[in-house]
């Protein structure tokens, strides 16, 4: 089972706030879920490589042609100035 | 005649006979969701103007040149994949004021062959869910059966079709997210080849198992939208071209032994056990088949998809696009945003693949996981050496009630079981309907090597006349 002190660390860690109820809920769930992927641990895995994607891609380039900014991409931003993104102050 | 229950070829045909345009066919369709989608709740946004116009241009365009192989064709597309300049929110609160910038690369297709659409379709928030409950707006009824969940998370293009409110529609599907809607709301879903499809403008779940694929009446339809979808787009860089591959002229097909064991209905198994009788008296040459590792796949499927889901819902921070909540700084306007605009299910799996990635946890988690795939891959490269196709149930129970597994987050994860297996080996899978069980929608699933569609196809429609 997860302690508390963990699923606050990995909520800190997903940047995402949570009250003491969701916390516990939380805890209860991630658990019970972790317990059931331990099953993977039956398999033996020794000199297996890993597989990332299904296919066994190598890099595809194509040109980085620069376009002509669409003003679409600003209109989404939730603040703005001029031509920027606008935020709140890291500190 | 009710134009709304018509294949694809049916409608062509109405078409070419000249009993009814383009603009009849969105006019029907637009007077069924106006009338009915309240209680269905398939739809997230209707293009009533945009449908109309689309379907009037098709009908000048059909008397001066040849047109697009879907040319008049009202469809729906799932709400996590974007048409420039309508709002896709991909069933999330934190997208709710979201506007396409851009088409996505299958819409781009579906646009040059004047498909007709008729609206944004309602899901599991990013994609993430099995029963279209976990929608950030309303949940989805499943119009074949009264008091059930339609599937997820592609609910809304399964409901969609199953209630006549589209001709087809596109899905995404990640663990199973286009096939056990479909099988639980009585239509033909198609999980593609991983990068048979391109994934430009879909909005990102798990990038490594995330595919479009279409919800259809038939496989013909299936096949057809398939068609126009298909193929290599410089804009999605793990999107393919074809490749050529051998039809058999008699299928060998394969069942599923793991398919049969604990976890599965009943039910399920008698129903699936007729329909193997039948294929047999067929004169269908069958073996079992046995995919050792496919039990381990769902184990498998939370630890990648989560960690992939908790990387690419990262943006979701209030900065670059979608709501923000107000807070002085930089770091709480990101735990804040994230807390009042993300739902309970999506937190979870975020939280879960931050945890299966932190420092500490990586190999024995996120490493173990991607070998398990390898081995799973080679369950079904090996299954292949055998059989043509893999033929299972697409789930391992029936349509369940609203409310029933939402309490319990493993429960529900069960539910894709078995179309799990085919995205972690990037393979494609269909979903036909079988025979009812007790009224209720029942999915049989084929699964096939890469780039082996066309023989589900094939043998599909094989398998719909018997």
């Amino acid at each position: 089972m997860l302690t508390k002190e963990e699923v606050e660390k990995i909520s800190k860690l997903a940047r995402i706030e949570f009250n003491d109820i969701d916390i516990e809920s939380m805890r209860k769930d991630l658990s019970s879920i972790l317990d059931y992927i331990e099953k993977l641990k039956e398999i033996d895995v020794e000199g297996v490589e890993p597989t990332t994607h299904s296919f066994d891609l190598k890099n595809i380039f194509r040109k980085d042609n620069p376009k002509e900014f669409k003003k679409d991409l600003l209109d989404n931003c939730p603040q703005k100035e001029g031509k920027h993104v606008k935020t709140k102050p890291v500190f | 005649m009710d134009i709304t229950g018509l294949t694809i070829k049916e409608i062509q045909n109405g078409f070419a006979k000249k009993e009814f345009c383009a603009k009849d066919v969105a006019e029907s369709f637009l007077k069924k969701i106006v009338k009915e989608d309240k209680e269905i709740g398939s739809y997230l946004s209707v293009f009533s103007d945009r449908a109309i116009e689309d379907a009037k241009k098709v009908d000048e365009l059909r008397e001066k040149k040849s047109l697009g192989m879907l040319a008049g064709i009202p469809c729906g597309i799932k709400d996590n994949i974007m048409i420039s300049g309508q709002r896709c929110t991909a069933g999330s609160k934190v997208l709710d004021n979201y506007i396409a910038p851009y088409n996505a690369g299958v819409v781009d297709r579906l646009e040059k062959e004047n498909c007709v659409f008729l609206g944004k379709l309602n899901l599991d928030e990013f994609a993430i869910g099995s029963s279209g409950e976990y929608s950030g707006f309303f949940p989805i009824k499943n119009p074949k059966a009264e008091g059930c969940v339609p599937g997820g998370s592609s609910a809304g293009p399964a409901a969609a079709v199953a209630g006549n409110l589209c001709t087809f529609s596109l899905g995404s599907d990640t663990g199973g997210s286009i096939r056990q809607p479909a099988a639980f709301c009585g239509v033909v879903g198609l999980k593609t080849t991983y990068g048979r499809v391109s994934r430009h403008g879909l909005i990102a779940m798990a990038s490594s198992l995330d595919q479009i694929g279409p919800l259809a009446r038939n496989v013909e339809d299936a096949e057809i939208v398939f068609d126009a979808i298909k193929g290599k787009d410089s804009m999605d860089s793990t999107s393919c071209g074809d490749v050529e591959i051998k039809t058999p002229k008699k299928f060998k097909i394969g069942i599923v032994k793991e398919a049969m064991g604990e976890g599965i209905d009943e039910k399920i198994k008698e129903g699936f056990n007729n329909i193997v009788k039948k294929l047999g008296k067929e004169n269908i040459e069958i073996q079992e088949i046995s995919l050792p590792y496919m039990e381990y796949g769902l184990a498998c499927y939370y630890i990648i998809m989560t960690a992939e889901v908790s990387s690419n819902l990262a943006r979701y921070d209030g900065v670059k696009y979608g709501k923000r909540s107000s807070a002085d700084n930089l770091l709480d306007t990101y735990l804040k945003t994230r807390k009042d605009f993300l739902g309970k299910e999506v937190k979870r799996r975020i939280m879960l693949g931050t945890y299966c990635l932190s420092a500490g946890y990586y190999d024995a988690y996120y490493l173990r996981a991607l070998k398990v795939r390898t081995v799973i891959a080679n369950d079904f490269k090996n299954a292949f050496k055998k059989v043509d196709l893999l033929m299972m149930p697409t789930t391992p129970t029936l349509p369940f009630k609203f409310g029933e597994r939402i309490a319990n987050p493993l429960s529900m994860y069960m539910a894709d079981l078995l179309t799990v297996p085919a995205n972690i080996a990037g393979i494609p899978a269909i979903s036909i309907p079988g025979p009812e069980i007790d009224g209720l929608p029942f999915g049989v699933q084929f699964v096939a090597p890469a780039f082996h569609e066309k023989n589900l196809f094939t043998f599909g429609k094989i398998f719909e006349k018997i």
